[in-house]
């Protein structure tokens, strides 16, 4: 008997394979369980699937300078934070919960080799569907994923007393949100050019920070993982604790008072609309203390208001800092950064 | 058939937005627009008898049995109504209306009014023969009866400087200094509007015009002069608008606060409306303005300051609306 294949067949058929599916699925034999994990093919199947997909999007969407080695020490604090949990770090074996997952989180000591730093940027930026991996929490700090990229890629062969020197260690008793690791004991940061100094700075505003990385108001996924943890009595105690610390407020440094920086510090620019930084960031005003903070981070922060070029000002934050920072001009960002700190940092 | 009728004369309501004293070309107050209006009228009567004309001629024509006109007397209609007659009309209208295009001369004793067109606002410099300019924002006065002439520039992008009933459009342009000369001849509170693209709060860019007869004008030009008066109105208010940075960007006379960049604040409790002519002058608009002005004005230069709390912002405001 031959059977002969019409229109009317073929259609029936693949609407008759539609409702099989449909049935399988509705039955609930199909066996989620992660403890059975997946057939030799099926693990395969949907590895090669994400390594296609990886490839093919940051081959098309990453930055050109997706590492930045500069952070390590608030990247391997994040990475201790967030994701030492499931991955595990140098001399830290991931939690045996975490590793009960399908799939489990790779160890990225042997990992990381096998993906460029574009895609590193891309899997970091956008996190893995059905893999238990995420996005990075906030999607407009490219900055810290990009340290983070840098961090991973240096994690084959990082020792863990490297690892360890990198992630800084609390200080008992004291530390009530595990601040030090990153800012140190001083809070001066310990050297790392993106981490601010806190010392001197107002305390009212080391606390509305916290409160805003905690609300998410303000957008670092860094900051955010610790600041949530923290009870609202601890922001109080550390960010007093940390402004009594010495640090900013030193003048900046007396040779640069002719310079175009110490002008848009003191007057601003009138025929850019941009007023003077010093009429409110100035003594006995409830601005953040800029003088003497780190020139990168300045920058930093600078650039991150700005926000992407491609995209027209109305359609950005109309806040105060981000409408100011928009109008320097982008050739006079680092001389002012670097006025700004001082001849310290 | 009644319905619509209803709806063809519903629909023409929106002609009578026109009758309006503060802003119309139809109602001036000054030498210019009432020259504007008279050429308006005459043209428009004119036209009217034209056109009622040619209706007429047409339907004459088109009834007229044929043979009626021999060749050589079309022609000769032609050569007169087609011809003679629309040059001769148009040239008598050109010669009626050039003497009207004649600049209103202008002395060296008569006040200057320097008007500078920003995004989405008016900077004001008033300058007599004689004493420092005196600045202020978004709100012009002057005398009845005497001339005075607009110096008109902008600081970023084409603007346009249109008072209907005073007198009509002066293009505001970057690099460039027009002359508008013009004279009040009623006294009143009347209103003027950006006449050319800005940008976004193009629409929301206004002007309140306040002409006065010339003796309450001279006292209060010079009234203007020296620093603002009322600044403890609110003592709070004072503090915060110096601790907030306002000063960056305004002015207020005889305080730290001295910056050119945004609208002169000295005399701001004076004004009727806030923003350039869009918002009554009340404390709770001055303090919501200062905390989100994209709210009210799209596209406009100012920074939101949401870090402020209610209780300051209007603190702030209270200080300000003292300012007179």
């Amino acid at each position: 008997m031959t059977i002969r294949i019409t229109w009317a067949r073929a259609v029936a058929a693949l609407l008759g394979l539609l409702v099989a599916g449909l049935l399988f699925a509705w039955s609930g034999v199909m066996n989620i369980a992660a403890s059975s994990g997946h057939w030799p093919i099926t693990d395969w199947f949907l590895h090669w699937t994400m390594r296609n997909s990886v490839r093919t999007h940051a081959a098309f969407s990453g930055p050109s300078d997706p590492a930045d080695a500069s952070g390590l020490i608030s990247a391997a604090g994040h990475f201790a934070n967030a994701c030492a949990m499931c991955h595990g770090a140098p001399g830290v074996k991931p939690a045996p919960v975490m590793q009960a997952a399908t799939p489990p989180a790779p160890n990225l000591a042997v990992n990381a080799r096998e993906w460029t730093d574009k895609q590193l940027f891309w899997i970091l930026q956008h996190g893995v569907k059905y893999t238990g991996m995420p996005a990075w929490a906030v999607q407009d700090r490219k900055d810290e994923v990009r340290r983070m990229v840098a961090f991973v890629r240096r994690l084959p062969g990082m020792t863990p007393a490297q690892y360890r020197a990198l992630v800084g260690e609390p200080t008992p008793g004291t530390d009530l949100g595990a601040c030090t690791g990153c800012h140190g004991q001083d809070g001066q940061g310990r050297g790392s050019p993106d981490i601010p100094v806190l010392g001197g700075q107002h305390p009212a505003y080391l606390l509305a920070a916290l409160q805003g990385y905690a609300s998410g108001r303000r957008s670092s996924a860094v900051m955010q993982q610790v600041a949530m943890r923290m009870q609202p009595a601890e922001m109080v105690a550390d960010a007093r604790r940390f402004a009594a610390m010495p640090g900013l407020g030193s003048a900046p440094t007396a040779g640069g008072a002719a310079t175009s920086a110490a002008r848009i510090v003191t007057q601003g620019l009138p025929a850019r609309q941009l007023p003077a930084c010093a009429s409110c960031h100035a003594p006995g005003k409830p601005y953040p203390v800029i003088a003497g903070q780190r020139a990168a981070y300045i920058a930093q922060r600078l650039r991150q208001w700005r926000g992407d070029e491609t995209v027209v000002d109305a359609r950005k934050s109309h806040a105060t800092m981000p409408v100011i920072a928009r109008r320097i001009p982008e050739e006079m960002i680092d001389p002012l950064a670097r006025y700004l700190a001082g001849s310290t940092r | 058939m009644r319905g619509e009728k209803f709806i063809a004369i519903m629909g023409l309501c929106w002609l009578l937005a026109g009758c309006n004293r503060h802003q119309s070309t139809l109602a001036p107050f000054g030498a210019d627009a009432e020259a504007i209006r008279h050429l308006f009228i005459v043209m428009l009567v004119g036209a009217v008898g034209i056109a009622g004309f040619v209706a007429w001629l047409m339907r004459r024509a088109v009834r007229a049995p044929v043979g009626e006109m021999t060749h050589r007397k079309g022609m000769r209609l032609v050569l007169w109504l087609g011809g003679i007659v629309p040059t001769v009309v148009l040239l008598g209208l050109l010669a009626y209306s050039l003497p009207y295009m004649r600049p209103r001369p202008v002395a060296p004793a008569d006040l200057r009014i320097a008007v500078d067109g920003e995004q989405f606002w008016w900077r004001v410099a008033y300058r007599a023969a004689d004493g420092a300019p005196v600045l202020s924002a978004n709100e012009i006065r002057i005398p009845v009866g005497r001339t005075v002439a607009f110096r008109l520039t902008a600081g970023d992008v084409v603007h346009s400087f249109w008072i209907p009933g005073l007198a009509g459009k002066m293009d505001m342009i970057p690099g460039r200094t027009n002359t508008l000369v013009v004279r009040a001849d009623r006294s009143g509170r009347y209103r003027g509007q950006c006449a050319e693209f800005c940008g976004l709060s193009h629409a929301l860019m206004a002007l309140d015009v306040v002409a006065m007869e010339p003796a309450a004008f001279d006292a209060w030009l010079e009234g203007q002069r020296g620093p603002a008066r009322g600044a403890v109105a609110d003592v709070a208010g004072a503090r915060l608008f110096a601790a907030q940075g306002c000063g960056g960007c305004h002015a207020v006379r005889g305080t730290a606060a001295a910056s050119r960049i945004g609208p002169d604040l000295s005399r701001f409790g004076q004004r009727a409306t806030l923003a350039a002519g869009i918002l009554p002058m009340t404390t709770a608009n001055v303090a919501g303005f200062i905390r989100h002005p994209q709210a009210t004005k799209p596209g406009v230069r100012m920074p939101a300051f949401p870090q402020l709390s209610d209780a300051e912002a209007m603190a702030i405001a209270r200080y300000l609306e003292g300012l007179k």
